[in-house]
């Protein structure tokens, strides 16, 4: 239902650019390719790296890091199914909440406000858009506060389901729920993977 | 494990938010049910898709020119010689002074080491095989320590040992800790020193240090799996090693 405006450019790849990406990254190890890639992709895996670590410097080394790994572990990697974006945000995610858990600094110092930016960002933000920007604003803006709340503490916080309700001061039993039935509305909005993903076969 | 359940959590799984005993269930449940497996990857391309909206600055253009610089490293025909590497290591800006007497170190050895190897050539071609290898783990060591994901921490000499130092190289990355020491008084016989995680929660042993003549050390530690340090500690032990704590401590960091 929120089909992004046709005129806004994707910023995925579409299905032929990618396919076309992965064989010359897996068959000839092709560095240009990479840098196609990183040139892509590297904003998304930055921004998620700031936002989970509110830190731009940590967020400097897990994109530096993640890309590295991306390259080094190409040949064991399953690229056949447009989910090039989708395994450098796992990687970035997975790699950003270890290094937070491991400081666990945030969990001390966290405050009240969820969307509050930390100190250490700076704050100047880009304008540029896309389409998967616009539809997926546009999918969280349809959801509760409270179910975003959850879903935030959950996804970029790393927080346990324990930790979330003590935070939103509601019952485990509320939490699980609210996180089921958030998901389950963006999966709606958003649309099925295969719907979502401009790669369609 | 019932499918409505495992639905019910499937969103807080792929987040990591479950404890450790739902965590297992689910992992059970997911081997045996392919339809909430399927589902399962349904919610991570579904998650996966949130970053897409988020907003901020470009990512700097040195990030980029890091990488160009190890794709050129990475696919040079063949490796320069570790003199030539580890100079090249020591004049790159922005190096820690600490990082710097560390590489001198490693680089007397790597010298030393290969002038030996010459000498030696006709002669052993084993032993020039373990010393091979012996420089390749240097260059590893080097190529760790220099990644921009290693922090470190200062070992301290405490009251039996106050002239006793180190330092950790912690890659958090890797999720793994190069540990030196330095002038370490020799353990009285049946004794050594063990070195400590120090989390939290408990010590969690993290293996044995042992000292040349001239008291140093120099370890590689793996960090286990939901072990969080915050930093570490060397104790004097029985030499088999303790899973706790009980001796003397001589070295502790301040991160
Ligand atoms: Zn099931």
């Amino acid at each position: 239902m929120t089909k992004p405006d046709e005129r806004i450019p994707s910023l995925r790849f579409d299905a032929r650019e990618e396919q076309a990406l992965v064989s010359r990254l897996q068959g000839r190890r092709d560095q240009s390719a990479f840098l196609e890639v990183y040139d892509r992709y590297s904003r998304l895996v930055y921004h998620l790296a700031r936002k989970i670590l509110q830190n731009d410097q940590e967020a400097e080394e897990i994109l530096q890091d993640v890309f590295w790994q991306f390259w080094k572990s190409l040949d064991r990697l399953d690229l056949n199914k447009g989910n090039l974006s989708s395994w450098l945000v796992t990687m970035a995610r997975n790699r950003s909440i270890d290094y937070l858990r491991v400081q666990r600094r945030r969990r001390e110092t966290l405050d009240d406000d969820v969307d509050e930016t930390g100190q250490s960002l700076s704050a100047r933000t880009e304008v540029e858009s896309f389409a998967e920007k616009i539809s997926v604003q546009k999918a969280l803006a349809a959801l509760t506060n409270t179910q975003r709340q959850a879903l935030e503490l959950a996804y970029y916080w790393g927080l346990s389901h324990q930790e979330i309700s003590e935070r939103l001061g509601e019952p485990l039993g509320t939490i699980k729920t609210r996180i089921r039935s958030a998901l389950n509305e963006l999966r709606n909005i958003l649309g099925p993977p295969a719907k979502i993903s401009t790669v369609q076969e | 494990m019932e499918c409505n359940e495992s639905k019910e959590l499937l969103g807080l799984y792929v987040t990591g938010s479950l404890t450790p005993a739902e965590a297992r269930e689910m992992d059970r449940h997911l081997r045996s049910c392919p339809a909430c497996a399927a589902e399962r990857r349904e919610v991570e391309t579904t998650l996966a898709m949130l970053p897409f909206a988020l907003e901020g600055p470009e990512p700097p253009a040195r990030v980029r020119q890091a990488l160009v610089d190890r794709l050129k490293e990475d696919s040079a025909p063949s490796a320069p010689s570790n003199v030539q590497r580890t100079f090249g290591l020591l004049f790159r800006p922005a190096f820690s002074f600490a990082f710097l007497a560390l590489s001198l170190i490693l680089l007397g050895g790597v010298v030393y080491e290969q002038r030996r190897f010459s000498r030696e050539l006709a002669a052993a071609n084993a032993e020039a095989e373990a010393l091979r290898s012996q420089i390749e783990a240097t260059r590893n060591q080097l190529a760790m320590i220099q990644s921009p994901a290693t922090t470190m921490l200062t070992l301290k000499g405490q009251a039996p040992s106050p002239r006793s130092s180190g330092m950790v190289y912690w890659n958090r990355t890797q999720a793994v800790w190069m540990v030196s020491a330095w002038h370490l008084p020799a353990p009285p016989p049946g004794k050594a020193y063990e070195l400590w995680f120090l989390t939290h929660g408990a010590p969690v042993k993290a293996g044995m240090l042992s000292c040349d003549e001239a008291g140093n050390a120099f370890a590689e530690v793996s960090i286990p799996g939901g072990v969080f340090p915050t930093n570490a500690a060397v104790s004097l032990e029985p030499a088999q090693g303790v899973d706790a704590p009980t001796g003397a401590i001589y070295l502790v960091s301040s991160s």
